[in-house]
């Protein structure tokens, strides 16, 4: 059993820093109220709890010496990046060490020739492709967060993002990844030239939301920029007609690069920030982009925009120059920060349907937060059937935060009774570990919490994640609930 | 060769119940890949139901006995096709192969760069462990971050982890496709792999797909990982990786029933 360490251990935090210093350095490990505020959670802050300490490790050894004294000390560690998860999976649940990795943001080698790329682990992602764009080159995955999540988060959460859907998720553009485990050694699997035929283990780690190990380096594919790109914005008055014109757009039989939706809630918010063209009377918008040789990019964009007309689009406008289009995924983009215009506290969901579904899926969206009396806003990935209804209300209202609470499960029950998932791309973290069970038996969630043995990853690393173990959880968890703000 | 064919997943779960050692085979084809196995085998042929066809979610659910080419032909009426070059170009060796063995064998294939390796095309599966017990992993979308992708990782296992009995594919639009170039190999091949830098300029004449960094012959190549009946030259992995490996192979086989197909 794992017990917080902040109760139960003999040492104040100030020692543990002094001996954590003593090893790697004292300038790399922090303590104190300030600290324990800014890394009691990550952007999922219904649940805190605060670290005793935080490492600011500035290479892989150090990683490992680090994990070693935790071992030793029977103190829990928690990986973290640059914290912009949304389920929790940063926080430190049962306290102990939080072991940062924004000092590991160095680019260690590349090569344009064999299309790879070799950084530390806290890179954040959109500095992958700043490197590379010279070249003609980028990093595939860009979750919405690209310019601050780290490339170590995006390995752990296996990352999506609005290109997913041609482009494919994290899991499809790492080579290989150096990583500490829970006994503090350091394994590399794969490298420049991709993973080595034999059992693989890669898929295993990507995804793993940092509990079978710390990764420090990774070996990331490069994709070659396509030589011409069409983006398009396309309005409709009904959003049963937009979420029609997704499934038919998906069925065409044209990837397209991209497929968005906003509906007319974040449309608001998103035209008081940006001077974006919204028409009257607009229900909800696709963002649509093509992309490949110059004939086929600009032969789909007009499939695609002949069957967004099919649909009764009111409007279609094509972005004439890069200005235009970096407009419209600068809203897209920046669409949820947005959103905190319309009411001081905004919650994102995330579930996932099968794209044909959108139109029921919608619909019980918007019925659910009536009959909870909150507010929600769509700004989602259509193409994959990848929603993120955005509740906004005011948690400082009498039992709104039971509302909400009430109105996420409605959302994601629908989402499995449509044959869907729990979550698309913000993993289970402390949120949706409840929720699994809905997915999975007793016997496949037993076998995946045991790949923590295959690892060689204690229940200390990252405690009370994904599927977790141990009575510390379920006390714990109480009290998390007790210092939500 | 002896070889039992379980008529549905109840027979098939009993026969792994009596814990003699077995070799799971689709069609057989790819036997002169594998590490030799004179004992038992059990065929999927007889489960080979398409179980599930949903063009407008780009998905297919299928027993892991359906063979390449009836996914292909249910799928090609929607428009849609899993993604191996068919005979028609010349490719080789896969008429009456299965689904399952496809993705336990993990090969590249051709329209990598398009479409993704074979594991970016399993979202979900039902399988069966060595002593009969039923585990499930993926979702029935082609996003999903719910749990461990342990059935992206039985993608290669060649037949050592666990039994795949149901697949959930992702299809691609036959549309996305370029026309392959005709296969120049008219003898079972091996696929090189290894960094583009050091393709050598007399290979070029071969089948080679830069940018996945490939290079199917009829004879190994020096110096790359090398897949293929003509001989498998496999780097040993790190002492570390391959401690991990063993580990895995424990978890899902933990008596061993199941015989590994990687030759060491
Ligand atoms: C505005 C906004 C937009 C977003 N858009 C998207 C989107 O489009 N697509 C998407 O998929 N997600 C999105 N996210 C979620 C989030 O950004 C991603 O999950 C991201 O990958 C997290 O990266 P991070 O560096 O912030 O990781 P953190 O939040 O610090 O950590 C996330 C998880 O990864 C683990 N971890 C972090 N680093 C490591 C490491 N080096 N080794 C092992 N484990 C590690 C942590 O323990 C934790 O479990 C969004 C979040 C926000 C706030
Ligand atoms: C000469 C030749 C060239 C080929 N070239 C290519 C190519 O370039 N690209 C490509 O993708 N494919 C290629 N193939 C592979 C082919 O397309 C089939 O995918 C492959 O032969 C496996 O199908 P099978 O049913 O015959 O499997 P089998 O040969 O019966 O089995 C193959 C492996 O899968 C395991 N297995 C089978 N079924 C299951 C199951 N249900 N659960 C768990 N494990 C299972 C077996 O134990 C074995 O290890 C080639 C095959 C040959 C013979």
């Amino acid at each position: 059993m794992i017990l917080g360490y902040n109760e139960f251990v003999s040492q104040t935090a100030e020692q543990i820093a002094c001996n954590l210093g003593r090893i790697v350095g004292e300038e790399k490990v922090l303590h104190g109220s300030a600290v324990e505020r800014v890394y009691s959670s990550d952007a999922y802050t219904v649940e805190r709890f605060p670290p005793t300490v935080v490492a600011l490790p500035t290479s892989t050894e150090d990683i490992a010496e680090i994990v070693r004294f935790c071992r030793e000390h029977d103190l829990p560690f928690t990986p973290r990046g640059a914290g912009t998860g949304l389920s929790g999976g940063a926080m430190p649940a049962l306290g102990g060490a939080v072991i940062s990795t924004k000092k590991l943001t160095a680019i260690l080698d590349f090569s344009i020739e064999d299309q790879w790329l070799h950084a530390q682990s806290g890179i954040a992602n959109l500095k992958i492709t700043k490197k590379v764009e010279p070249f003609g080159y980028h990093f595939a995955p860009d979750p919405s967060s690209q310019s601050v999540s780290t490339l170590g988060g995006n390995i752990a959460m296996n990352s999506g993002g609005p290109h997913t859907l041609k482009y494919g998720v994290t899991a499809q553009h790492i080579l290989g990844l150096r990583y500490v485990n829970g006994n503090g050694e350091i394994i590399t699997i794969g490298g420049p030239a991709g993973q080595q035929p034999g059992y693989d283990l890669l898929s295993l780690l990507i995804g793993s939301e940092g509990t079978l190990g710390i990764v420090t380096e990774a070996w990331v594919k490069l994709t070659k920029n396509p030589s011409a790109i069409c983006t398009a914005s396309t309005y409709f008055s009904t959003i049963e007609d937009a979420s029609k014109c997704v499934g038919a757009m998906v069925r065409s039989g044209v990837m397209p690069a991209a497929l968005e939706m906003m509906d007319h809630y974040v449309l608001a918010a998103v035209a008081a920030a940006y001077p974006i063209h919204v028409p009257k009377g607009t229900a909800a918008m696709l963002l649509i982009e093509t992309d490949g040789e110059p004939e086929s990019a600009k032969s789909d964009i007009d499939e695609l925009i002949s069957i967004a007309e099919q649909h009764n689009s009111i409007e279609t406008a094509l972005a004439k120059n890069q200005a235009e289009r970096t407009l419209l995924w600068t809203a897209r983009k920046k669409g949820v920060g947005a959103l905190g215009r319309l009411a001081p506290t905004v919650v994102t969901h995330d579930g996932v349907i099968p794209p044909s579904r959108l139109p029921e899926m919608l619909e019980a969206v918007y019925a659910v937060v009536q009959s909870q009396n909150i507010g929600v806003a769509n700004i989602f990935h259509a193409g994959d059937g990848n929603l993120h209804p955005i509740f906004y209300f005011d948690e400082r209202e009498p039992g709104a935060i039971d509302r909400v609470v009430k109105a996420g499960e409605m959302v994601i029950e629908k989402c499995l009774e449509l044959g869907g998932s729990v979550t698309g791309e913000h993993g289970i973290g402390v949120e949706k570990t409840d929720l699994l069970a809905k997915m999975y038996s007793a016997n496949s969630l037993a076998f995946q919490a045991r790949l923590r043995d295959v690892f060689g990853s204690p229940q200390s690393c990252n405690p009370c994640k994904v599927i977790p173990s141990g009575k510390g959880c379920l006390e714990h968890k109480v009290r998390w609930r007790g210092v939500a703000t | 060769m002896n070889i039992q064919t379980p008529d549905n997943i109840s027979d098939l779960k009993e026969v792994c119940r009596s814990g003699e050692q077995i070799r799971v085979i689709g069609s057989g084809s790819a036997l002169a890949w594998l590490r030799e196995w004179t004992g038992k085998h059990i065929s999927t042929k007889k489960l080979n139901q398409v179980l599930e066809f949903r063009p407008d979610d780009l998905v297919i659910r299928a027993q892991a006995g359906t063979t390449i080419e009836e996914i292909q032909s249910v799928a090609q009426k929607s428009g849609l096709t899993l993604p191996i070059p068919s005979s028609e170009f010349g490719w080789l060796g896969y008429a009456g192969t299965t689904i399952g063995g496809m993705l336990a064998l993990g090969l590249p294939h051709y329209w990598q760069s398009s479409t993704g390796s074979i594991r970016d095309w399993i979202i979900a599966a039902r399988t069966i462990s060595s002593s009969g017990e039923e585990l499930e992993f993926g979702a029935q979308v082609v996003k999903s971050v719910a749990g461990f992708d342990v059935h992206r990782a039985l993608v290669g296992s060649r037949g050592g982890l666990l039994i795949l009995a149901e697949i959930t594919l992702r299809l691609f639009p036959i549309k996305l496709l370029p026309a392959p170039p005709e296969c120049t190999i008219k003898e079972p091949c091996c696929i090189n792999h290894g960094l583009r830098s050091q393709f050598k300029p007399e290979w070029f004449h071969l089948a080679v797909d830069a940018s996945q960094q490939l290079i199917w012959t009829e004879q190994p190549l020096p110096n790359y990982h090398t897949i293929g009946p003509k001989g498998e030259r496999l780097p040993q992995p790190l002492p570390q990786v391959h401690a991990i490996q063993s580990q895995l192979k424990k978890l899902c086989d933990p008596n061993g029933v199941l015989i590994e197909g990687w030759k060491s």
